[in-house]
């Protein structure tokens, strides 16, 4: 294209509209949305809850409920009751903590995947990544009263008060910072290939088991090979599980290094999802 | 008439997509592979188009099915990226497109809220936009019930009145848009007119050639992903009447 063609359109006032913007203004971008994605997560709150009688009471008592079941499944017939002293404890801040990774991440890979939102993306001149931001907004807001729960199942089950209970909320915030760049590395990769969708029941499901949610890891894998411990051990979810029990239970062990690990790891992901989701914006859907 | 000032102008735009499609050749073989794993076709959507829109124009894009108008509108509204070309604007284009969905459970003006806001409009501004949008739709009353109560031609309406209230440049309509009876439409098509006067430049796909008579200023004929004409409707509208199918 000639120069001086492109400096006439200039001195009209034109700019250029058809180039993604730089990371760095497109990431600035996202900032400027945060009053659209606070406000689509809550309207999408809202939406779900105008669907069921009871409404947002589903989102604890689900997780009760389904506790509840773990318990006597495996706690009291398999015998996991053993892995903890106070077991039920053990159980409920593991069923909380899982519902928190687990929906946030999957419905952050799902976010661009339905037709509506892919209307609100094409008729919009919001960045594409407020929409997955918005969804793992909204589950996370979604878990707040589960989790504010163990607080009064704490007293309920005999774990002592603590000062530790006020890392509660800086656990809880990055267990949904997991699940959010883990399920933002999935959501470019399903509008790819969408059979991937298939996959991820599967793998959710995998990393169930690897999490230790109605059983201790360290100690049901001891016997492991060690690569199969290793991987264990610094699987995001498990860490984030325990880095939860720790705060009512004393005898968790978790070690430093894991946390770094987990901070560490969610970042990285965070940076490459992103990365990749401005990269692929705009591609002919 | 005053100099033509463009809003919008594009060159050498092309864009291709793949899309999954059954083959439709022949051998049972072929067609049961393509049922299963399914079969990937290049579509050139646009080809190398050239095109400039002027401040005040009303261009109605016609062309036959899968001659590139809608992908057109989505390449020049910022919606996909051209393989080749540049397209340079006054302003991000507005895109009006009858499927952008309300949240059903949610109260018209928090809809308003949040459609303005995904548009980008400032904080700000909201309060004040809400309020005119709300006028203009008489549903000052209505305001806070939840969307899935209002009527068809409400909702249309208060769809049109949030895309005009930030006094777009550039404005894309997709054919989506259905208006029933002669009072809605007329409405409609007066507002269009008063945009236009102000100085919008309105892009329109789907429209019936009735209305294109009534209504526009400009019509761009596509076909095959490339312009067959592009000029004024008296010009190009017996043209495209007549052409063979």
């Amino acid at each position: 294209m000639a120069e001086s063609v492109n400096k006439d359109l200039a001195s009209l006032g034109l700019k250029r509209i058809d180039q993604p913007p730089a990371f760095s203004q497109y990431l600035k971008s996202v900032w400027k949305s945060r009053e659209f994605i606070l406000r689509y997560g809550i309207a999408k709150i809202k939406g779900g809850a105008a669907e069921n009688n009871l409404g947002l009471i589903w989102e604890v008592l689900d997780p009760l409920l389904l506790s509840l079941a773990y318990y006597f499944v495996f706690g009291l017939i398999l015998g996991t009751e053993r892995d903890s002293s106070n077991f039920p404890m053990f159980l409920i801040a593991g069923v909380m903590t899982w519902k928190l990774f687990q929906s946030t991440l999957i419905n952050t890979a799902k976010s661009l995947s339905r037709n509506r939102e892919q209307n609100i993306v094409h008729a919009s001149s919001i960045p594409q990544l407020a929409i997955p931001i918005a969804t793992a907004v909204q589950w996370s807001i979604k878990s707040i009263p589960v989790m504010l729960l163990l607080y009064p199942a704490s007293l309920l089950l005999g774990a002592p008060i603590s000062a530790k209970w006020i890392y509660l909320p800086v656990v809880f915030a990055l267990t949904s910072f997991s699940a959010f760049s883990l399920g933002l590395i999935f959501v470019r990769l399903i509008s790819r290939i969408p059979d991937l969708m298939n996959l991820i029941q599967v793998t959710m499901r995998m990393m169930f088991f690897m999490t230790g949610v109605f059983f201790s890891v360290n100690i049901r894998f001891e016997s492991a090979p060690d690569w199969v411990q290793t991987i264990v051990l610094h699987n995001p979810s498990a860490v984030l599980l325990n880095l939860c029990r720790s705060i009512f239970l004393n005898d968790i062990p978790i070690e430093t290094s894991q946390i770094i690990w987990v901070i560490g790891f969610s970042l990285a992901i965070f940076i490459i999802g992103s990365f990749n989701f401005w990269r692929d914006e705009r591609k002919h859907g | 008439m005053a100099k033509k000032q463009a809003v919008l102008v594009a060159q050498n735009i092309s864009l291709s997509y793949e899309i999954k499609a059954a083959r439709n050749n022949k051998t049972r073989w072929t067609r049961f592979s393509s049922a299963i794993i399914g079969y990937k076709k290049t579509i050139n959507a646009l080809e190398d188009m050239s095109l400039q829109l002027n401040a005040g124009e009303i261009i109605a894009v016609v062309g036959d099915a899968g001659s590139g108008k809608s992908s057109l509108l989505e390449t020049l509204g910022g919606a996909a990226k051209p393989d080749t070309g540049e397209i340079w604007a006054i302003e991000n284009p507005v895109l009006l497109n009858g499927s952008f969905s309300f949240f059903r459970q949610l109260s018209g003006s928090e809809n308003i809220r949040l459609t303005l806001l995904s548009m980008g409009v400032d904080k700000s501004q909201i309060t004040n936009l809400s309020r005119d949008i709300i006028e203009a739709t008489k549903i000052r009353k209505l305001a806070n019930n939840p969307i899935s109560s209002y009527s068809g031609t409400t909702k249309k309406k208060l769809m049109t009145e949030v895309a005009f209230a930030q006094n777009p440049k550039l404005l894309f309509i997709d054919q989506r848009i259905k208006l029933r009876g002669i009072q809605e439409r007329t409405e409609f098509e007066n507002r269009i007119k008063t945009l236009a006067k102000s100085g919008c430049c309105i892009v329109m796909v789907g429209l019936r050639t009735a209305a294109i008579d009534r209504l526009c200023t400009r019509m761009i004929w596509l076909d095959k992903g490339q312009i067959r004409e592009d000029g004024t409707v008296k010009r190009v509208l017996p043209l495209f009447r007549n052409r063979k199918r």
